[in-house]
């Protein structure tokens, strides 16, 4: 067999293993969203026997859906900028700096990492009660959000700023470039997809992050991650279940593509590497 | 009044003196070339006329007046990159008007500047490119043509072909001189290449451990090399030790050396007793008679195309000759003499 044919096969064998990964619980999710309360769907039958929309209907009428979506997309985007812009001055020492004790304060900035979440909710949030957050939860949740996620916006910030080109910078300066100038010449470009990429990181942990918004925001704040739970947890009522892990999980999957196209296209040039 | 003056210059980085005393007196219009080895202080020094680097002591002066607490950006220099250094997401175009946009050219002028430049790098096809649709040697006429634009009181260059392959530096040596020259630009340019700076140069500055060997032009760098390091960093040299034992008649001294006893012809007198002196394998005569003849079996040969190599060694000294006749072989003794005018008598021992 010939090794371009050999990788063919390798290939088409690997979508299609990962089409069936992404593929199997998407149809399951959607199929479980659409059963009808009249007729359970039981376990003998390959499709739901009466498939409608009830369960969305009933979630979007019934429950706190509506606020809680409100809740979580203002939320995540919050926190997504909250942490780059924290992350961003760090990540500029740790990529483009020299002094001393640099790699210990790196492994202590991508410590939180390590410590299992609920760890962290439980005695954070106590923490944030005594801050006076309890009188304002979103802002609790926000910052929460912003301190577990922003090791990976540090991570990944710090490679961009790593990838910045001295060269470029020396150049625009003896091109006679302001400071100002020489950030949007040299260091932009070559942020750019770093910024996208924590952007997006934090998030998606954000929206789908339930231990700090349970603890800090039950029982009158709700976000989506936390309905879900709750569904689950008092009677386990499987569709309504699917109906909010589609809610949750779609959006994700729009944002994730829309932003790699934007990361793609934030700079050829400096991919190739020449220039 | 110089373009570039530089007086007492020192640059130190913690206890590590990378130049010390520095002197360099630049006209306008020339093009004056920093050779040495990596880590002479070569690239230092450029880093200093630039502005990237402050000097330690001492002063730099540019039309007449300090430069030396300027940054880049207020300087009237423009540095052509070793890496090009341009910048990846702008067009070829964008590229060449970033630094007139800076300096707040009016944009008629910039235009007009960006054209002509284009014209004369025959850049005009590719304006409209980002610099990674470009092959090496564009992109190193548009890095070139990002600091013509400035129009800078002084050009400078950092090792600029070093990522060409060998035709193409050829062909854009030449032509960063004809744009130097058309344009009388004062220039500096910086190479570890001993060619490139013996074909373009008005005058080479030797450097070697953050020191000045020596300033000249190119043909007296060759032919009258200052120390022993220049005489053997450029071109092939022969280095000996030698005694001087006395003058036998004006401008003609008599030196011990291993070959026995030779004659130099110099105006000057020997800078010591004991001292080091030079000759070029190309300028000894083979089967050479009368003054300054040294008999010696050949220990190898080695043929080199136009001429041949020889080893020879004479009384413990290595000696390296050109012959342009080709019948010679190892084990052939031979005379040869060397002209005492090409005989260099160079630093004290």
């Amino acid at each position: 067999m010939s090794q371009a044919k050999l990788n063919k096969i390798l290939l088409y064998s690997l979508v299609a293993v990962c089409a069936l990964w992404l593929i199997i619980p998407f149809t399951m999710a959607i199929l479980w969203s659409l059963v009808d309360p009249t007729k359970p769907w039981t376990a003998d039958k390959l499709l739901p026997p009466v498939m409608s929309f009830y369960r969305w209907q009933y979630l979007w009428e019934n429950s706190s859906l509506q606020q809680a979506m409100i809740n979580s997309y203002t939320l995540a985007p919050t926190a997504a900028v909250l942490a780059l812009v924290l992350a961003t001055p760090t990540a500029f020492a740790f990529g483009r700096l020299s002094f001393p004790g640099k790699s210990v304060a790196q492994t202590l900035a991508l410590l939180p990492l390590i410590v299992p979440g609920f760890v962290t909710a439980v005695f954070f949030t106590a923490f944030l009660f005594r801050l006076g957050f309890a009188h304002w939860r979103f802002g609790g949740i926000v910052l929460a959000h912003c301190v577990l996620f922003m090791p990976f916006a540090v991570r990944i910030m710090t490679v961009s700023f790593e990838t910045v080109r001295q060269d470029h910078i020396d150049a625009a300066r003896d091109l006679g470039a302001s400071t100002c100038q020489r950030w949007k010449v040299a260091y932009l470009p070559a942020l750019k997809p770093g910024v996208f990429a924590s952007l997006l990181i934090v998030f998606i942990y954000s929206i789908e992050e339930f231990a700090v918004a349970f603890i800090l925001g039950s029982p009158d704040f709700v976000t989506i991650p936390t309905l879900l739970f709750s569904q689950m947890g008092q009677d386990f009522v499987r569709p309504n279940a699917a109906v909010l892990s589609l809610i949750l999980v779609v959006p994700n999957v729009f944002l994730m593509l829309g932003l790699e196209k934007l990361m793609r296209s934030a700079n050829p040039a400096l991919a190739s590497g020449k220039g | 009044m110089y373009a570039i003056e530089i007086q007492n210059m020192k640059m130190a980085f913690g206890r590590f003196e990378a130049l010390k005393d520095i002197n360099l007196q630049v006209s306008k219009g020339e093009f004056v070339t920093l050779l040495g080895p990596s880590g002479c202080g070569k690239t230092t020094l450029l880093k200093a006329l630039s502005g990237f680097l402050t000097p330690t002591a001492g002063d730099i002066f540019m039309g007449g007046e300090t430069v030396t607490a300027l940054p880049p950006e207020s300087r009237d220099t423009a540095l052509c990159f070793q890496s090009y250094a341009l910048f990846p997401h702008l067009t070829v175009k964008e590229n060449l008007d970033f630094g007139l946009r800076q300096k707040k050219v009016p944009l008629a002028e910039r235009v007009q500047r960006v054209d002509r430049v284009s014209e004369q790098l025959e850049l005009g096809a590719q304006l409209d490119k980002l610099p990674n649709q470009l092959s090496g040697g564009q992109q190193q006429r548009v890095a070139l043509g990002r600091a013509l634009v400035m129009q800078p009181a002084v050009i400078l260059f950092d090792e600029p072909l070093s990522n060409l392959d060998a035709k193409l530096r050829d062909s854009v040596r030449i032509e960063i001189r004809r744009i130097q020259r058309e344009n009388n630009l004062t220039a500096i340019y910086v190479t570890h290449d001993q060619a490139e700076a013996l074909s373009m140069s008005d005058r080479v500055v030797v450097l070697n451990g953050g020191r000045v060997e020596q300033v000249a032009a190119p043909k007296e760098i060759y032919n009258n090399p200052a120390t022993s390091f220049v005489a053997d960093f450029i071109g092939s040299a022969n280095i000996m030790d030698a005694e001087v034992v006395g003058e036998s008649s004006p401008g003609q001294w008599r030196l011990n050396t291993p070959l026995g006893e030779l004659v130099s012809e110099s105006k000057s007198r020997p800078k010591g007793k004991n001292i080091k002196v030079c000759w070029r394998p190309e300028e000894a005569k083979i089967h050479g008679t009368g003054l300054n003849t040294v008999s010696s079996p050949i220990r190898d040969v080695s043929f080199q195309g136009a001429y041949s190599d020889l080893f020879l060694t004479t009384n413990g000294c290595e000696i390296r000759l050109q012959a342009r006749e080709f019948g010679l072989k190892e084990g052939d003794v031979i005379d040869y003499s060397i002209p005492p005018e090409h005989l260099i008598m160079l630093e004290a021992n």
